[in-house]
Order: structure tokens, then C-alpha cells, then sequence
């Protein structure tokens, strides 16, 4: 299950002139549609008995939030943490985790959330699934292990569709598939007193350090503009319980909060 | 004893998680029931119970989560920030309801009810105050009468907090009228459902409606002498070793209480406007604003170096080290002060809200009047502020100063 830390959206800024991140000092948490990976997979844990394993590359700092998915009841979790990682793009991130998982993990399911909300880029899942040459499931809300087959539904734009595929495959899970759990006190202390993360550099991987040109980006970044959004104002009547379905049902309808049915 | 006051990395955790659990799953859910005497929230504790949020401090062995009197703070503000009721549900079940049982049960008492108080499948409660006995808990009257294997109980106890919904009462009772509070009291451990307990009155009150204050009333009650609770005589040394990390959580509490205040009150001046400006530019109300951040931050480092006392303090007692009295001393010197300050404090921080809040302040359900009924017993109860008072006046007067 691959996973990553976002800047809390609750309490960031954005720099004006370059429509960059303020990247100082800035609190992060594990990546909302991660909760909904970490839970979907602890499910399939607890009707499989399977071994859950957490995967991140980052600084070694977001060790902290490797241990949340701890808490919530990962088994073990791998931080890649190297230098040599900073300037990896997806690509060069989906190859180092096809590396990580080959030498560390060796699994049957690879999870991936379908997004991460701070760059939006759905990529990692899919690359790695080229990668490893592995059937891909997308947008997955449920997964379900039926002799041998692992089904899932898959909620893509206006449809959802019911899929299968024989492990080894890749899963990427969809934003709100379900109500991640909450870690519990036991949980929490676990994490700290009893598991560990796993910090592995570019050695560990066993690559050769002179390929560090491999990590160089294929892709780049070259401008974000933020979008201007209009205010709008409009006034709704009748009993507080109508105005508050009528409100709920147009903020979804706009796209603002929740998915569309 | 280094200057540290940074929570380590498992308490940051812990910290965010009870964050986010009660603000997604618990704030939506906290609407006061204003009929009758309240509704306890069951099926909220029952599910804090599964998350191992009733068993915060106590050691692994015995079922807890091992995170100390400093986890419990944490939770116990995050829980005061939200909800008064709650907090004062889950400070009484853990402080001063099981924190006796550990500190001073046999090791056969700790296996047969720790599992169940600290998983969240029981309720505990303590019973100290009666109908003639407040502050002066010296002069309580229930008796305990030892016959054979049994102590039989008659009277009555007042207030008890979580009284009626407990599976688990720590009871103090005399055992020996003629020595009183010097070796005459005794603490017992006593079960929901015993032979001649039941409940009387269950208050309705202004504040803290949720969580319910029950009347506990004794007519020849058997308790077996294997619940005797610590020594026979020593029934005090359990209570006011309890009330010390009790009242440390009552801080936390109230400090809870007091952060909700002053965001509401941000809140509240950033989008209020006169003359075309936003309240949060009068002067006036930003001097208020920082008073309180004054007293909200300095009460934070007090209650949580006093939970830190409490913790090492405890940790002693329960592994059956000699614990001088110079330290019992100064922990409830600590404790009494954390305890009557952030009362006193937030009590303060209640009277800024209103003057910042203005009318809506006081409007049914919103949060400032609720704070303004549920602030209040936290002067109260676990010792009143005059009590508090003279436990710091007789320590300064016997040392001659502070610590
Ligand atoms: C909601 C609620 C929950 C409670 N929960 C529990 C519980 O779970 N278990 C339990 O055992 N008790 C509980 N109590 C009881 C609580 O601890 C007592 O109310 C408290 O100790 C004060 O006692 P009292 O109310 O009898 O006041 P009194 O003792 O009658 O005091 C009245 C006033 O006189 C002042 N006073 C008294 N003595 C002195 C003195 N020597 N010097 C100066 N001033 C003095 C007091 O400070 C107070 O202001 C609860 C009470 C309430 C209201």
C-alpha cells in the first residue's frame, strides 16, 4: 500500500506571486484518500489475514506519519528515504517503489489511492502497474476476495462498474470509498512501542548510486495559476430542514463538497 | 529534572488522533438534552471505550494503552473543548472511579477489574460526599460494619458523578467511628447490583447536563471484606491520592473549555463588522483577547508539568515504592493549584466571551452560554476553591514559601 503525507490543507498558504506552496514549517497529514487505501486494505486484512505494509518516499520526517497508518493498524511500514529521492517525478517514484516492493515486500495486492490532494496527479498507481506488468483496478470503493479473485467495485465518473482480476494486480482507491477508522489509544501506543518504520536509503534498494541521473524528472512542473472562483449569493427560504437539504443538494450539484450520486 | 515542554512524538499522535475522532465523530453529536435530568450519552462512551479512550493512563498489563497522566490530559482537554459533560464522565470513570484500583488494589483486585474499566465494558464511579459531608469529607457518616467475611453498609452518599450508570463504585466508608478520619475510614470496591445498594435521586442541573450525579443509598449492604480497597483505616490516603491526578484532569478540562472560547471569541470579531471594520481591530476587545491567550498558554504548562509529577508519583505508588510525604505534599500543592487556577480562569475567559460575543452570546445553544452553565462546578467539585486554597495556604505556611 503505498502512502504519503500532504501539507494540511487546513493550514497552509499559497504564495501569491509564484502560486507556489509555502513550504516552511508547514504541518502535514497523511493524504485524506490514504485513509480510505489504509482502510480498504485493513479490511481486506481482516477477512484474509494478510500482511499489511505501508510505503512512502519522503524525508525522513514523515516517519511521524508513517506511524498513524501504524496506529490504524498496519503491520510494518518502509520509508524510502535518500537524498538522491528529493527530485523523483511519479515515474522515477513508481520505479523506486517496484524496487522497494520486489525486495522488501514481495506482495500479492498493491493499493494506491487514486489521487493525492495536494498535486492531483492520479499517475503513481497506474505506472507501477506498467511497471510490474500487472493488471490495474481503478477507483475502487470495495474489494472482495472471491476464490482467488480479487473483485472490486470501481466508481468511475457516472457509472460504477463491478470488476475481478487474479493477483498480483494494482488497485487504485477512490476518494470517500469508505469512513476510514479511527486509530484506538492501544493503536497508538503500538505504533510507538512496538512497531517501527522501516527507513531504507538508496543503498538499501541496492541501486547503484551512480544512476542518480534515473531520478532526474521526466516530467517538470512549470507554472500553477490558481483558479478564480466567483463568489456567489443566493438566498434560501422555508424551514431550517428544507434550506439545509436545498443548500446540501447545491453545493454537491456544483461540485463543492461530496461526489455526485 | 530537565525543562522540556514538548509532548514526544507518541503523545503528538495520540493528540491528533483524539483531535480528529472528536471533531468528525463526536462534536456533530453533543446537543444537550435540556428535559428532564439530561441523557447520558451512552452509546459515545461505549464507543470511546472501544477506541481505548477509558484506559488512557494505565499500564498495558491491565488492559490500558500505557500513555500516562499526560495522555490522559491530553484527552481530557481535547474532550473539554467539546464537551463538558463527556469530560467530566470520563475524568470521573478514570481518575478518580479506577485510577484507586490500580494504585491501591492487591494484584487480585487489579486482575478482576481493571480489563473490564479500562476496555470501556465498565463504568466506574466514586462515592466520598454525603448529605452532611462537602468539603469537610472528614465528617462522613456511612458506616461500614465488619461481620464475619462481610462489611455491612448503611447511609447514604450524595453527588456521585456516572453514580447510577457504574458498574464499579470505589465507596468510602467509616469502619471506626471513634478514630474518624485518622485510621477510621476505609476505601471499598463495590459492585453495581450488590444487595442493598440502590439509587436515589438522580439531579437535574443547570450545567454539565449529560452526565449524571446520582444519589447512592445503603440498607444493609453486604460487601465482602476481599473489596476492602487499600488498607483497613487508610480510606483517606485512597481518596486524596486519586483527587491529586483527579484534579490535574480537571484542569485539563477546564484549559479545554477555555481554548473553545477564545476561538469562538476569534471567530467571532474577525467577521463581525461596525463602521465598516472588523471588531478584531478595536483595541478594547483585542486586549481581552490577549489576556486570555495569556492565561490559556501559562495554564497549559503548569497542568501538564503537574500531570508529569502526577505520572512519576503514581508509577511509585502502584510498584509499592516508599513515596516521601515531602513529594505527596507537593503533588497536591500542584495539583490544587492547577485546579483552582484553570477554574478560576476559564471562569474568566467565560466573562470575556460574553462581553465579546455580545448578544448571540447568549442565545440558547450557543456555545458561550453552554460554557457559562457547565464552567461553573469545576470550582466545585473534587474540592471547591476555597478547599484548594487552604491545601496551598497550609503548604506555603509549613515551608515558609513556594517550592
Ligand atoms: C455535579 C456534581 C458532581 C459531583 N460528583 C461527585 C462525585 O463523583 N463524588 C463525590 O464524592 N462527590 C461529588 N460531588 C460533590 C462535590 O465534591 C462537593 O459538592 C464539593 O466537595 C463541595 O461540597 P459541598 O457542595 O457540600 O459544599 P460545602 O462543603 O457545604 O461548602 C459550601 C461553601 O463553603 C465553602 N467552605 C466550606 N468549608 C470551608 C472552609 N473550611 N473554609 C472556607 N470555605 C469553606 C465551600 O468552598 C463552598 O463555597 C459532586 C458535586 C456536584 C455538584
Amino acid at each position: 500500500m503505498l502512502v504519503q503525507r500532504v501539507p494540511d490543507p487546513n493550514r497552509i498558504a499559497v504564495d501569491r506571486k509564484t502560486g507556489k506552496l509555502i513550504t516552511a514549517d508547514i504541518p502535514y497529514i497523511l493524504n485524506p484518500v490514504d485513509l480510505n487505501t489504509i482502510e480498504l486494505a485493513l479490511q481486506l486484512k481482516e477477512a484474509t489475514a494478510a500482511e499489511v505494509v505501508a510505503l512512502s518516499i519522503d524525508e525522513p520526517a514523515a516517519e511521524f506519519e508513517m506511524r498513524e497508518a501504524l496506529a490504524m493498524g498496519c503491520d510494518r511500514a518502509l520509508l524510502l528515504a535518500d537524498e538522491a529521492f528529493e527530485k523523483a517525478d511519479t515515474l522515477a517514484q513508481a520505479s523506486l517503489f517496484r524496487t522497494a516492493l520486489d525486495r522488501f515486500v514481495k506482495p500479492q495486492v498493491v493499493l494506491a489511492a487514486s489521487r493525492s490532494i495536494d498535486h492531483n496527479w492520479s499517475t503513481v498507481g497506474p505506472q507501477l502497474a506498467q511497471l510490474l506488468d500487472w493488471p490495474l483496478l481503478i477507483e475502487a470503493e470495495s474489494l472482495e476476495l472471491r476464490e482467488g479473485r480479487l473483485g472490486g467495485v470501481a466508481h468511475t465518473g457516472a457509472y460504477r462498474a463491478r470488476v475481478e482480476a487474479e493477483p498480483p494486480l494494482v488497485v487504485t482507491v477512490a476518494r470517500d470509498a469508505n469512513r476510514p477508522r479511527t486509530p484506538s489509544s492501544w493503536g497508538v501506543a503500538k505504533a510507538f512501542d512496538e512497531k517501527n518504520v522501516e527507513v531504507k536509503t538508496l543503498r538499501d534498494l541496492g541501486v547503484d548510486p551512480t544512476t542518480r541521473k534515473t531520478f532526474e524528472p521526466k516530467t517538470r512542473l512549470l507554472r500553477v495559476q490558481q483558479q478564480d472562483i466567483k463568489r456567489e449569493r443566493r438566498r434560501l427560504e422555508g424551514e431550517p430542514a428544507e434550506v439545509g437539504r436545498l443548500l446540501a443538494r447545491r453545493l454537491v450539484d456544483q461540485g463543492w463538497v461530496g461526489r455526485r450520486p | 529534572m530537565a525543562i522540556e515542554f514538548t509532548f514526544t512524538p507518541k503523545q503528538q499522535m495520540f493528540q491528533r488522533v483524539v483531535r480528529n475522532y472528536l471533531r468528525l465523530e463526536v462534536w456533530p453529536n453533543v446537543d444537550e438534552d435540556k428535559s428532564g435530568h439530561g441523557t447520558f450519552p451512552k452509546k459515545t462512551i461505549q464507543e470511546m471505550g472501544k477506541l481505548g479512550l477509558l484506559g488512557i493512563p494505565f499500564p498495558k498489563e491491565y488492559g490500558g494503552a500505557g500513555l500516562g497522566e499526560i495522555g490522559y490530559c491530553i484527552f481530557v482537554e481535547e474532550i473539554g473543548r467539546i464537551d463538558a459533560s463527556i469530560a467530566t464522565i470520563v475524568a470521573a470513570h478514570q481518575s478518580i472511579g479506577t485510577t484507586p484500583v490500580w494504585l491501591f488494589g492487591t494484584e487480585d483486585q487489579r486482575r478482576k477489574y481493571l480489563p473490564g474499566l479500562t476496555d470501556g465494558r465498565h463504568l466506574a464511579a466514586f462515592a466520598l460526599t454525603e448529605p452532611t459531608a462537602g468539603s469537610d469529607a472528614a465528617s462522613i457518616k456511612t458506616q461500614a460494619r465488619r461481620e464475619g467475611d462481610y462489611y455491612i453498609v448503611n447511609g447514604r452518599k450524595l453527588w456521585c458523578t456516572n453514580g447510577d450508570q457504574a458498574d464499579v463504585i470505589v465507596l468510602t466508608c467509616v469502619t471506626d467511628p471513634a478514630l474518624g478520619a485518622r485510621g477510621g475510614v476505609t476505601s471499598f470496591i463495590l459492585e453495581k447490583g450488590t444487595k442493598g445498594f440502590s439509587i436515589g435521586t438522580i439531579e437535574d442541573k443547570m450545567g454539565i447536563r449529560n452526565s449524571s450525579t446520582a444519589e447512592l443509598i445503603f440498607e444493609d449492604c453486604a460487601i465482602p471484606a476481599e473489596n476492602v480497597l487499600g488498607r483497613v483505616g487508610e480510606g483517606f490516603i485512597v481518596a486524596l491520592t486519586a483527587l491529586d491526578g483527579g484534579r490535574t484532569g480537571l484542569a485539563a478540562g477546564s484549559l479545554g473549555g477555555a481554548q473553545t472560547l477564545l476561538e469562538t471569541s476569534i471567530d467571532y470579531v474577525r467577521s463581525r463588522r461596525r463602521h465598516g471594520q472588523p471588531l478584531s481591530q478595536e483595541q478594547a476587545v483585542q486586549w481581552r483577547l490577549a489576556d486570555m491567550a495569556v492565561e490559556i498558554n501559562l495554564t497549559k504548562y503548569a497542568t501538564y508539568h503537574t500531570a508529569a509529577l502526577v505520572d512519576e508519583y503514581y508509577h511509585l505508588i502502584a510498584g509499592g515504592k516508599h513515596v516521601p510525604d515531602a513529594l505527596r505534599d507537593k503533588i497536591s500543592m500542584n495539583a490544587a493549584t492547577i485546579k483552582v487556577f484553570a477554574s478560576e480562569m476559564t471562569a474568566r475567559c467565560v466573562e470575556s466571551a460574553l462581553e465579546i460575543q455580545g448578544g448571540s452570546s447568549i442565545w440558547d445553544r450557543n456555545r458561550v452560554e453552554r460554557a457559562w452553565r457547565d464552567h461553573i462546578i469545576a470550582e466545585i467539585y473534587e474540592g471547591t476553591s476555597e478547599i484548594q486554597r487552604l491545601i496551598i495556604a497550609r503548604d506555603v505556611l509549613k515551608m515558609g514559601g513556594t517550592y
